[in-house]
């Protein structure tokens, strides 16, 4: 099953999971990690496997122009439900119908692990930027994903019994206050990821690691590139 | 006792490990050769900061870099002019112009600077627009943690700090050479971030995997372009 079908399955689990208000980490993590990374509002900002639309709609509130996609037609109806004045399409991230330069935002929070082909997704990315334009994505720590954290310990480590280096599949479900989602997707080096931004000719600018609050490893690591 | 007094009390040691050939393997066989791939050609002027006794600058020199080494010990530089031209200089406030290089590399020693953010800052300073800053490192991962036990290079690999990891002080002795190193933890975002705050841009992220521990990155390379 391709992840895009994946989520297509999951689609109403994780819309109940995301709108829980402070149920997940995007509320107090890597949510205010990404608004604080972000350039100001500009011309127009593509949410780039917008899922649901939380962030679509919390990005509209701080006068951003959104356009979101994502690959599940649910996720994609669930978005337009949520904020009916709002442009979401289905469309596939590694072939993105919009022209060249259309954007000078893009935004991936939290989706190019689940997209099935990451590369291309960020070349796309680059492409319906404009020059000076910037991608800012929100990626699951590649430290964390090669490890568990094996107690609930308050100083547990983080454990790393497999491979850092390959590319490989995860797959989690979690249970957590009444929710449940399965989680599905990639997990790729640090290299991997900047090696296709690198192939799209974009540039890093920042990298930031905000501090998960009760473990000592980074759970997510938020990237923003320019196309120069 | 600083990085730099412990570098210059350990000059002698550094050179022997360095300079014995099939010593330093780690070097010779995992580091430096992706190293060398990420540069670019040689150009105007090449800049090694923290170059130590001399054995990278030498090599880029035989490469066609012209190249001038710094590092804060005396007695590094010293060994360092056996290969190519170098003065004592501390990497925060360097003695040269700016745009005064189009090529500036830190080879394994911005982990070793007292002052990391400033060494980036004047590595920018000094550097031309369009030119680059490379460097190596010890990957955050791999400072940052380790094996539960060090004889099993297969099993679990632990890491209960990252941003406040302690140094790890080890002692290599082999072949009649003793080495003590020093390796800090910097995490990635704290590279970063002094190469955000130098105003460079990054252009490649290389992860180079330990022999030992192929499932593991040990090294970091990262190659930044001043815009």
């Amino acid at each position: 099953m391709t992840y895009s079908r994946h989520w297509e399955s999951q689609a109403e689990n994780w819309a109940a999971w995301a709108r829980a208000p402070g149920h997940d980490s995007y509320w107090h993590e890597s949510g205010p990690a990404l608004f604080e990374l972000l350039p100001p509002p500009g011309r127009a900002t593509l949410d780039l496997g917008c899922g649901e639309g939380r962030v679509a709609r919390d990005l509209k509130a701080r006068g951003y122009d959104v356009v979101g996609i994502d690959a599940a037609p649910t996720l994609v109806r669930l978005a337009l439900e949520a904020d009916p004045g709002g442009e979401y399409r289905v469309a596939d991230a590694a072939a993105l119908p919009f022209e060249d330069g259309s954007f000078d935002l893009v935004i991936a929070f939290n989706s190019l692990m689940d997209i099935d082909d990451m590369p291309a997704a960020v070349r796309e990315a680059a492409r319906v930027l404009e020059v000076g334009g910037r991608l800012c994505a929100c990626i699951t720590h590649p430290m964390r994903d090669a490890g568990r954290y094996e107690s609930r310990a308050a100083d547990a480590p983080l454990v790393i019994r497999g491979s850092y280096t390959d590319k490989r599949r995860f797959a989690d479900t979690v249970s957590r206050g009444g929710y449940e989602v399965a989680f599905r997707g990639w997990a790729y080096p640090l290299s991997m990821y900047a090696r296709a931004f690198e192939d799209a000719a974009l540039l890093i600018e920042a990298f930031r690691e905000p501090p998960d609050p009760d473990h000592p490893v980074p759970n997510f690591l938020l990237i923003r590139a320019l196309k120069p | 006792m600083s990085l730099r007094e412990h570098w210059d009390e350990q000059a002698e040691s550094w050179a022997a490990f360095a300079r014995t050939p099939g010593h330093d393997f780690s070097h010779e066989q995992t580091n430096f050769p992706p190293f060398l791939e990420l540069l670019p050609p040689a150009g105007r002027a090449t800049l090694d900061v923290g170059c130590g006794e001399g054995r990278v600058g030498g090599e880029l020199q035989r490469l066609g870099h012209k190249v001038i080494g710094v590092d804060a010990s005396p007695r590094m530089v010293e060994f360092a002019q056996e290969h190519h031209a170098a003065i004592v200089a501390d990497a925060a406030a360097l003695p040269f112009a700016d745009g005064a290089f189009d090529l500036v590399i830190a080879y394994m020693s911005l982990m070793n600077l007292d002052d990391m953010e400033g060494g980036v800052r004047e590595a920018a300073r000094v550097l031309e627009s369009g030119g680059r800053f490379c460097f190596a490192v010890l990957h955050p991962l791999f400072a940052a943690g380790e094996l539960l036990e060090p004889e099993d290079p297969e099993g679990p690999f632990l890491i209960r700090a990252y941003f406040d990891a302690p140094t790890k002080v080890w002692t290599s002795e082999r072949e009649g050479i003793t080495m003590t190193f020093h390796d800090r933890c910097i995490p990635l975002s704290v590279y970063a971030g002094a190469v955000e705050s130098a105003g460079l841009l990054i252009e490649a992220v290389r992860e180079i995997p330990s022999r030992r521990i192929p499932r593991l990155p040990l090294y970091l390379h990262v190659r930044a372009v001043k815009p």
